[in-house]
């Protein structure tokens, strides 16, 4: 369920390399939903999703897709056990989701906004 | 390929998928795209289904549970392990632990395959791989995955395998506000099953497929077709051959009305082609989903069959409400066997003892007949609860109504003499790891 408090702006974040990238929010939802997990450029993502009990991840998944966390656990299982594809790497620690994407040319991830610093870029578009 | 060189390809895989997850943790720290992942699956499951004549199974690879509470008709535990090893190569292994009828360890691997990537759109597997004849053919084990305690019996109790050895190439595409995904599939399956009472292993060979899928976030579309042949051991593992040779001595002894029944049951290179639409969608509140199949076999026994299912559901935070209806018939009726012929009253002549032989052949000839034919409707009504991020518990009612001859989605020890009204009662705890 949704916190009854809004939780904080959520952001978008790339690889400084990937500063020029551009996504739709369509081939963010792909990406994020594992039905195309490359980026325009044809490299392989590196998907990035918080624990399964964070409110970020709970507000993430609500704005992208209007699901619940136990929903969109429920259409990965169909995924990922019939082998078409695997959900996002689980990293609990915002700090090293940080640290993940500043060294990962492909990584992409979502945080909240005053969690943001300079190492990686915000992808302007997605601004939940 | 052998069942020596199937294990040995079994085995190739085990190892270069653990090989793989001893070198790839640290390539995914540094930024590459090499990584293994293990996850599971499980179903702790109560159900009370059947009655003293009808033994309620998920399909026919199951045994049959006779009106007690059992954990064996839905509980099951399954685990993966999926590796990549860099950006166009990969493997997969799974292991499904369930009630089955076949007994070899080997039963439990449903999937060993090798994975290609030449491009992002294109996917080619190699090995034993998951049969993908219906929406949820796939998955079917994965209760976390689905809305009910078990897919629709009158849809999916019928398939008697769930994996198959071969190749698929499958390409996806974006097509308008979905994604367009089409899949060929050539290969050859066995599985062991129960029919009428009769354990049989059920091969084909070969089996080819293809399948189309557009899904969007909310709305999935499906359409298949394949077709199965008859491995050539079918005569014997149906027991054909043994009706045959006692149809070809009855004929030698004048009954020839058999002639035409003794080709019917040519078995030799015929096949079963299914053929499915489905249609899934799910936007809060409300999912929908319906699948509708006709299966349809130039072996003359097997009379065609219509399947479909209709399930509506409403959500309440994280309660879904659901209700189903589903069905399975035979368009066509059983042939029927010939009548048995009077035998004269001669003084002097056992003809009483003759007529009675001859009256049991026409009914086993016309038990063959009816052996697979089904006709059956169940309605549903139950509710799936999220109580964590992977773990859900549900509740189901069904009620069936079974036809005394259409019997044989249900594990049966006799004939049926009247029509049956069968309760099954569910609870399944279905989780993720």
């Amino acid at each position: 369920m949704l916190p009854l408090v809004s939780p904080a702006e959520i952001v978008v974040i790339v690889n400084k390399d990937n500063e020029a990238l551009s996504l739709t929010k369509r081939q963010l939802v792909d990406l994020y939903m594992g039905r195309d997990v490359y980026f325009p450029n044809g490299n392989l993502a590196m998907r990035i999703d918080h624990s399964p009990d964070s409110d970020t991840r709970s507000h993430f998944y609500q704005k992208l897709v209007g699901k619940t966390v136990p929903e969109v656990n429920a259409y990965w299982a169909r995924l990922l056990f019939t082998g078409r594809a695997s959900p996002p790497h689980v990293i609990d620690d915002v700090k090293q989701i940080l640290q993940m994407v500043s060294t990962n040319p492909n990584a992409i991830a979502y945080i909240d906004k005053g969690e943001l610093d300079d190492r990686v870029s915000v992808l302007a578009d997605f601004e939940f | 390929m052998s069942d020596l060189l199937d294990m040995k390809v079994f085995f190739l895989l085990i190892t270069s998928t653990f090989l793989s997850l001893a070198i790839n943790l640290e390539v995914f720290a540094s930024g590459g795209f090499s990584d293994t992942r293990f996850s599971g699956f499980a179903t702790v499951g109560f159900a009370r289904g059947g009655n003293q004549q009808v033994g309620l199974r998920q399909n026919v690879t199951y045994h049959g549970e006779y009106a007690n509470w059992s954990h064996k008709t839905d509980s099951l535990v399954g685990v993966q392990a999926s590796s990549r090893w860099n950006e166009q190569w990969g493997s997969a292994i799974q292991l499904v632990f369930r009630d089955r009828v076949g007994e070899s360890f080997e039963d439990n691997i449903t999937w060993a395959y090798l994975r290609f990537n030449p491009t992002s759109s294109v996917s080619l597997r190699a090995g034993r791989m998951g049969a993908d004849l219906f929406m949820l053919s796939e998955y079917r084990n994965t209760g976390f995955a689905y809305l009910w305690v078990r897919p629709p019996i009158e849809f999916y109790g019928f398939i008697g395998f769930e994996h198959y050895e071969g190749l698929d190439v499958s390409y996806k595409l974006p097509l308008g506000v979905g994604m367009l995904s089409a899949k060929l599939m050539l290969g050859k399956s066995s599985q062991q099953l129960v029919n009428d009472d009769l354990d049989i292993n059920f091969k084909v060979d070969p089996a080819y497929g293809f399948n189309l899928r557009w899904e969007t976030d909310s709305v999935r579309l499906h359409f298949s077709h394949s077709e199965l042949s008859f491995d050539s051991s079918a005569a014997e593992e149906f027991r054909i051959d043994e009706l045959l040779d006692a149809l070809t001595l009855a004929q030698t002894f004048g009954w020839s009305e058999l002639g035409p029944i003794i080709n019917s049951l040519d078995i030799d290179n015929k096949s079963i082609a299914y053929t499915s639409v489905g249609f899934a969608y799910d936007v809060t509140p409300w999912v929908m989903q319906t699948e509708i199949a006709y299966i349809a076999s130039d072996f003359d026994v097997f009379k065609p069959y219509l399947n479909y299912y209709f399930s509506a559901g409403y959500k309440v935070g994280d309660f879904t409400f659901y209700s189903m209806v589903a069905r399975a018939e035979n368009t066509k009726d059983p042939n029927q066997a010939p009548v048995a012929p009077n035998i004269p009253v001669i003084p002097g002549f056992p003809s009483e003892q003759i007529q009675a032989v001859v009256d049991e052949f026409s009914s086993s000839i016309q038990s063959f007949y009816v052996a697979v034919s089904i006709e059956q409707t169940t309605y549903s009504v139950g509710t799936r609860w999220n109580l964590r991020h992977n773990t859900a518990l549900k509740f189901q009612w069904d009620c069936t109504f079974i036809d005394a001859v259409g019997k044989n989605l249900w594990e049966t020890k006799s004939r049926l003499h009247e029509d049956q009204r069968v309760n099954t009662y569910s609870i399944n705890l279905d989780f993720v790891f």
